[in-house]
This record gives structure tokens, sequence and C-alpha cells, in this order.
């Protein structure tokens, strides 16, 4: 009697421990699928306003207002996306992120801002072309101190 | 800098070989500082940089010039000698048998020869590199703007090729510190001051120094080679 309950007790914390760092594992990995998710959709955004910036392609001010609503929207959701448990895995984020989390994500704000102000500030190719290595500017800053190259 | 110009010093690098070479010295820490450190500097689209590097080809090609027609120590055909020569002088100096040269020694040149093969294909690979969030470029990328395989290598070259640079101008500081220090052959002091003491030297007893005219000459065309070059073929120099 009592070695059955001790068996079972023994399976029972197996397979708890089991679920428990599946759960863990599985958490972990959804932070970076979802933190990456959004980015990825930063890079297309960031394409054609970079190719009208270097005269590759004509001034588009629709294009330009998408790209800055893709960063407004993303931008706040980020700094969830770096729970402390999620610095390991199929990821480029580096462990300093944690170490000056504040610093970190007060980029991600200001990326928002930036985003946000742009909106407002670009109307013409004049404006673009003053205004909009403002918001880019954020991407790089971020990537070269926090990101694996 | 008079201070060494005593009776018994003698000329070893002309005034444009030296404004070369600490131009270039500035150019390097500028480019690493100016891609680093470019959203602090307030400058994403990298201009800082980009100049820079043009800045760098003309260094380079001006410094490829000069090799032809500068002063008596610059002349690749003054320092570039067999490899083995080279491997030979190592051997004597390990050995404790320190053969003094007033230009550059037979290994030292072909540092010098690497440092500028390196630091021009860098450049040139900057050329056509894409930032890696697209927001900038080189002036020729977009020669190769929808390929996107070759624009990835070329990113990744660039951004490795940083690091070859550090590691010859490591090795070739090194030397350069232990030649001042340990050999008393005061190589550090000769490219500031242009000055060495007079010695029984191998290669020459003294240099003669390259025309200023033509060193103006020489920086000008260089200036024309780059900018103009990268116009013809098809570039746009943001
Ligand atoms: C505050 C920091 C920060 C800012 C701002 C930022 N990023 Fe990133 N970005 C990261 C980090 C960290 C990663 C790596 C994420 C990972 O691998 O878990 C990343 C990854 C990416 C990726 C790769 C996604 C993938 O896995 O395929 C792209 C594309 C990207 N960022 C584009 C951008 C663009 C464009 C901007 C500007 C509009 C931007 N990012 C702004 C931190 C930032
Ligand atoms: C020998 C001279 C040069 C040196 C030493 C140099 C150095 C560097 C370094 C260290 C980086 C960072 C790479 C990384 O970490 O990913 C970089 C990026 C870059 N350089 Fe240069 N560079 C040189 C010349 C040039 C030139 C001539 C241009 C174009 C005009 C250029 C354009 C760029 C661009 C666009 C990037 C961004 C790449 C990215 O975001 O991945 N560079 N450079």
């Amino acid at each position: 009697m009592s070695g059955r309950l001790v068996t079972f007790g023994r399976l029972a914390l197996v397979a708890a421990v089991l679920a428990g760092g599946a759960t863990a594992a599985l958490a972990q990995s959804a932070a970076i699928q979802a933190r990456k998710d959004i980015l990825k959709t930063f890079g297309p955004a960031s394409r054609a306003p970079g190719l009208m910036l270097r005269g590759e392609q004509p001034f588009d001010l629709a294009a330009v207002q998408a790209a800055l609503k893709v960063f407004a929207d993303g931008a706040p959701k980020l700094p969830a996306l770096f729970p402390a448990d999620s610095q390991t895995g199929d990821t480029k984020a580096l462990p300093l992120i944690w170490q000056e989390k504040d610093k970190f994500n007060a980029i991600f704000t200001k990326l928002e801002a930036d985003s946000k102000a742009a909106m407002t500030a670009i109307t013409n190719e004049a404006t673009f072309k003053t205004e909009m290595p403002k918001v880019l500017g954020n991407c790089g800053t971020c990537h070269t101190a926090y990101r694996a190259r | 800098m008079h201070g060494s110009q005593t009776p018994h010093s003698v000329r070893a690098w002309d005034l444009p070989t030296r404004l070369f070479h600490w131009a270039l010295v500035f150019c390097i820490v500028s480019a690493w500082v100016s891609f680093e450190y470019a959203g602090q500097l307030g400058d994403p689209t990298l201009r800082w940089h980009r100049w820079n590097g043009y800045a760098i080809l003309v260094l380079l090609v001006f410094r490829i010039l000069w090799g032809f027609v500068g002063g008596s120590t610059s002349r690749f055909a003054a320092f570039i000698r067999w490899p083995w020569v080279a491997l030979g002088y190592l051997k004597d100096t390990l050995a404790g048998r320190h053969r003094a040269y007033l230009g550059h020694n037979p290994a030292g040149s072909w540092m010098i020869v690497a440092l500028i093969v390196v630091v021009m294909g860098q450049a040139i690979l900057g050329l056509f590199t894409l930032e890696h969030n697209e927001v900038t470029a080189g002036p020729l990328q977009r020669l190769i703007l929808d390929d996107e395989a070759t624009t990835k290598l070329v990113q990744t070259l660039h951004g490795r090729g940083f690091y070859i640079i550090l590691g010859l101008a490591a090795l070739h500081v090194l030397a350069n510190l232990l030649y001042q220090h340990l050999a008393k052959d005061k190589l550090i002091t000769a490219m500031v001051t242009g000055h060495k003491p007079s010695a029984a030297y191998e290669d020459q007893p003294e240099a003669t120094g390259g025309s200023p005219v033509l060193a103006l000459v020489c920086l000008m065309a260089a200036t024309a080679i780059v900018f103009g070059g990268i116009t013809l073929m098809g570039g746009r120099i943001l």
C-alpha cells in the first residue's frame, strides 16, 4: 500500500517536473516567437522608406504612413515580450538586454513616440527626408547594442 | 619635432607619406566609431561613415600612386622584396641579429601591403553594403539591389572585415612597439618626425623626399579616380 503510494508519488513528481519544464520551454519559445513575429513585420516596413531615402524609389506618402503605423503599433507590445526566461533559445537577443532592461525598453518607447510624431510631421518629401531617419535610427541604435550580429 | 633633426639625423619618410599614415589611422578609428555609435551621434543614415569611407579610398589610391612617384623610401620598388627575403630577415631578427633599415624592413613591407589590400577591400565592400535595417547603403548597392544573396554576403563580409583589419593593425602596432622599445629602432618616432639617426642602414643611407607638387597632383588624381569611378559605374553618391 505505502509502496504503491510512493511509486505513484514518484511518477507524479516526475510527470509534474516534465510538464512544468515543457510548459516553461513552451512559454519561453512563445515569447521569443511572439517578439520575432512583430519584428518580422518591421523589416519589410522599413524597406520601402529606405529605398525612398536613397532615391531608388519615388516618395510615396501613403507607404511611409503605413510603415510608421506598423512601428507605432508594434513597439509598445515589444517590452513585455522579453521576459527574463527568454534569454536562451532560438534568439539573437543579447544578455545585456536583461542587465539594463530600462534602457532597452526606453528605445521601444522612443520608437513609438518618434513614429507617432513623424506621422504628423511628415507631409511631403522634404519633411520625410529630415524626419524619417530619426525614426529608423532607433532600429540601428538598438540592434548594434542588443542584438547579436 | 626639431629636436630630432640634429646633424646626425637623416630623413626617413617624406611629409606626404606621414600625413597619409596618420590620416588613415584616424579614418579607420572613425569608421568604427561612426557605425557603432551612429544613433548616439545623431547620424542614423551613416553619412559620416560613408564620407569617411570615401576619404579612406582617396587616401589609399593616393598612397598607391605615391608608391610609384613618391619619396625614395615610399616607393614600392624600394620596399617590396621577395617573400623569402622577408622570412630570412625575420629569422635573423628573432635570432638576435637585427639588421636596421631606414625604410620598411623586408617583413614590415609585407604588412604594409596586407594592410593596404585589406583596408581597400573593406572600403570597396562598403560601397556595395546595405545597412542591416535598409536605412542606408553604399553608392554602388543599387547595382546589386535585387540580388539578395550577394547583398547579404557583402553585408556579412563588410561586418567581419573590420576584425581582420583590427587583427592586422594590432600585429602592426605590436611590432612597431617592440622595435621602438626593445630593438631601440625608433620606427614610431620616425613616422611622426620623418627622421632617424644616421646609421649603416641596409637599404638606403638617407631618403629623398617626394615633390610636394607631385603629392598634390596625386591627391587630386586619387579624388578624381574614386568619385569618377563610382559615378561611371552608375553609383549614386549620397
Ligand atoms: C529596443 C530594441 C529594438 C528596436 C528599437 C528595434 N529592434 Fe529589431 N530586434 C531587436 C532584437 C533584440 C531582435 C532579436 C530578437 C530575437 O531574435 O529574439 C530584433 C530583431 C529584428 C528583426 C529580425 C526578426 C527575425 O527574427 O526574423 C528584424 C527584421 C528587426 N529587428 C527589424 C527592426 C526594425 C526595422 C526596427 C525599427 C523600425 C527595429 N527592429 C527596432 C531589438 C530592437
Ligand atoms: C576601410 C573603410 C571602412 C571601414 C573600416 C568600415 C567599417 C565598418 C564597420 C566596422 C561596420 C559595422 C559592421 C557590422 O558590425 O555589421 C560598417 C558598416 C557599414 N559600412 Fe563601413 N567601413 C568602411 C568603408 C565603408 C564605405 C566606403 C562605405 C560606403 C560608402 C561603407 C558603408 C557601410 C554601411 C552601409 C554599413 C552598415 C552595414 C550594416 O548595417 O550591417 N563603409 N563599416
